[in-house]
């Protein structure tokens, strides 16, 4: 009986560890601080832009934190703060930090906390000087759909109200440490509840009004029951993220709004 | 407003911009020439939202230095770049008859850009026309004042070959350069004028339909945003640069 049992638990950690190893597809070969998100499909919030496959990819654990950000500035005099191009950064660039390469106060940020107050822009240049790049929306939303336990979130009744619940929550600072973030399913930390964060493509985001005036997108954004045609009603915290990306400009300089790095696998190491 | 409060009131923002969003159409131009010396930014709000109304409201200017009003004398072509100026950009593009180059080349000249797509078959044509309309407008004689120029967004599709068949089929006659570039450069130009664009299942792109009158350093002077919005504004934009 007790033998049975144990062998019953046995088997089960067994699937319990195979799930895990294959799934959340961890490999010996991410490159140091990234995890690699296995190939999938990314169910865009609008229905009518169709499903698309993801390639497996590499994605930082964690969002870029300022004592990170500031190594770059260090090295890149054009991205210090009285340096950085009006075109490339508004008045709010780093504002948190107390100047060029001071960080800022405990009770403003923390080092180890997300860096934010940057440009699409700066994000980008950062992560090219990381040979890397920002991720995409497709694979930001993708790897962002796990939930702790699964790679489906909406699998997980809790998830979406875990998102909300921060999302209704005023953002506080300073912005906590990245690494106190949970690590979801993949491995990663803070794509949820820490910082909204810029992709690679946030200007595909809502093209209306001026938009073609038979690509039907105004339509299906927002007017009337505005999630006509989305795909999960529920994903509310979705619908906030394409409302935000789509009034971002590339060069704002928000304090909520950080960045994380992705990498293709066939790029390669610096 | 504190920063904590920043937040509640971009999520406010949101929420008052969506419904705005419930009337789109709204066409707009956008008017960026502020007086010389005027302060970058001063037309943002001294506590700016994250949130920027893009439709139904006066949008937020793409370029934080607007271009002086007043035309100026063309720079020597090695002269350090006006900090406002796109040409600050770093990318390769290649040009209809395959020379690659760098947008700097286009420095030294009033310019009239649009981003199109050359197998657009409803709005693009409609902007290629609205920009024929502006050189139609130039002052007699000055033809060639004003280049125009075309960036293709389809980085998969619109080689050279396709550009050159395209300006033949439009009937493109005097300064017209079309470029072509790679993916992240697109993005990157775009992101840079405010013009947002994505490719659709069909393959096709929806997109904003936008015009942008760039002075002879590459400085945004004005940008003509809808396809049915009056050209004046663009046209005394050229002109006025033009010192004509």
């Amino acid at each position: 009986m007790i033998r049975s049992g144990f062998r019953t638990f046995r088997s089960a950690l067994l699937v319990a560890v195979t799930i895990a190893t294959t799934a959340t597809a961890r490999d010996d070969s991410s490159p140091p601080g990234m995890v690699r998100i296995a190939a999938g499909v990314y169910e865009p919030l609008y229905k009518n832009e169709g499903e698309r496959p993801v390639a497996s990819f590499f994605l930082d654990q964690t969002p870029v934190t300022n004592a990170e950000f500031l190594e770059f500035v260090r090295a890149n005099p054009r991205w210090r703060r009285s340096q950085a191009l009006a075109l490339f950064t508004d008045a709010h660039y780093l504002e948190q930090w107390r100047g060029d390469l001071e960080l800022g106060d405990a009770d403003t940020m923390l080092p180890d906390g997300p860096v934010t107050n940057v440009s699409w822009f700066a994000a980008s240049a950062y992560a090219r000087w990381r040979g890397k790049r920002l991720p995409t929306t497709a694979e930001w939303e993708m790897a962002a759909a796990a939930s702790v336990t699964s790679a489906r979130g909406k699998d997980d009744p809790e998830h979406y109200e875990r998102i909300l619940a921060w999302y209704a929550k005023p953002t506080h600072f300073p912005l906590p440490a990245v690494s106190s973030a949970p690590r979801d399913f993949h491995g990663v930390r803070g794509l949820h509840g820490l910082v909204w964060e810029w992709v690679e493509d946030f200007n595909t985001a809502l093209v209306t009004g001026e938009s073609r005036a038979d690509a039907g997108l105004e339509r299906n954004l927002f007017c009337g029951g505005g999630a006509a045609g989305a795909s999960d009603f529920r994903d509310y915290a979705a619908f906030m993220r394409y409302a935000f990306r789509s009034s971002l400009d590339a060069k704002y300089a928000v304090p909520n709004l950080g960045f994380r790095c992705a990498r293709s696998l066939t790029e390669k190491t610096p | 407003m504190k920063k904590e409060s920043r937040r509640m009131f971009a999520l406010l923002a949101m929420c008052a911009w969506i419904t705005c969003t419930a009337f789109p159409g709204v066409a707009q131009t956008q008017e960026l020439v502020a007086p010389a010396g005027a302060k970058p930014h001063a037309t943002l709000p001294s506590d700016r939202a994250p949130i920027a109304p893009s439709i139904g409201a006066p949008i937020a200017p793409v370029v934080a230095a607007p271009a002086a009003a007043k035309p100026h004398a063309t720079l020597p072509a090695d002269a350090p770049l006006d900090p406002a100026s796109v040409y600050q950009l770093e990318s390769r593009w290649t040009r209809a008859d395959g020379t690659k180059v760098a947008l700097s080349s286009l420095r030294g000249k009033v310019r009239v850009l649009a981003l199109f797509y050359s197998s657009c078959e409803f709005a693009c044509p409609i902007v290629v026309g609205r920009m024929k309309a502006i050189q139609e407008a130039l002052p007699e004689g000055r033809a060639d004042a004003a280049g125009f120029v075309l960036v293709s967004m389809d980085v998969a599709k619109d080689d050279p070959a396709r550009l050159t068949d395209y300006a033949r089929r439009m009937d493109l006659k005097g300064d017209w350069t079309l470029l072509s570039g790679n993916d992240g450069d697109v993005r990157e130009l775009a992101a840079l004028l405010g013009f947002r664009y994505r490719q659709e299942q069909d393959g096709g792109f929806a997109h904003s339909n936008m015009i942008t009158v760039l002075d002879s350093e590459g400085r945004v002077s004005h940008q003509s945003i809808g396809l049915d919005t009056d050209l004046a504004d663009a046209i005394a934009a050229v002109r006025r640069l033009l010192g004509t």
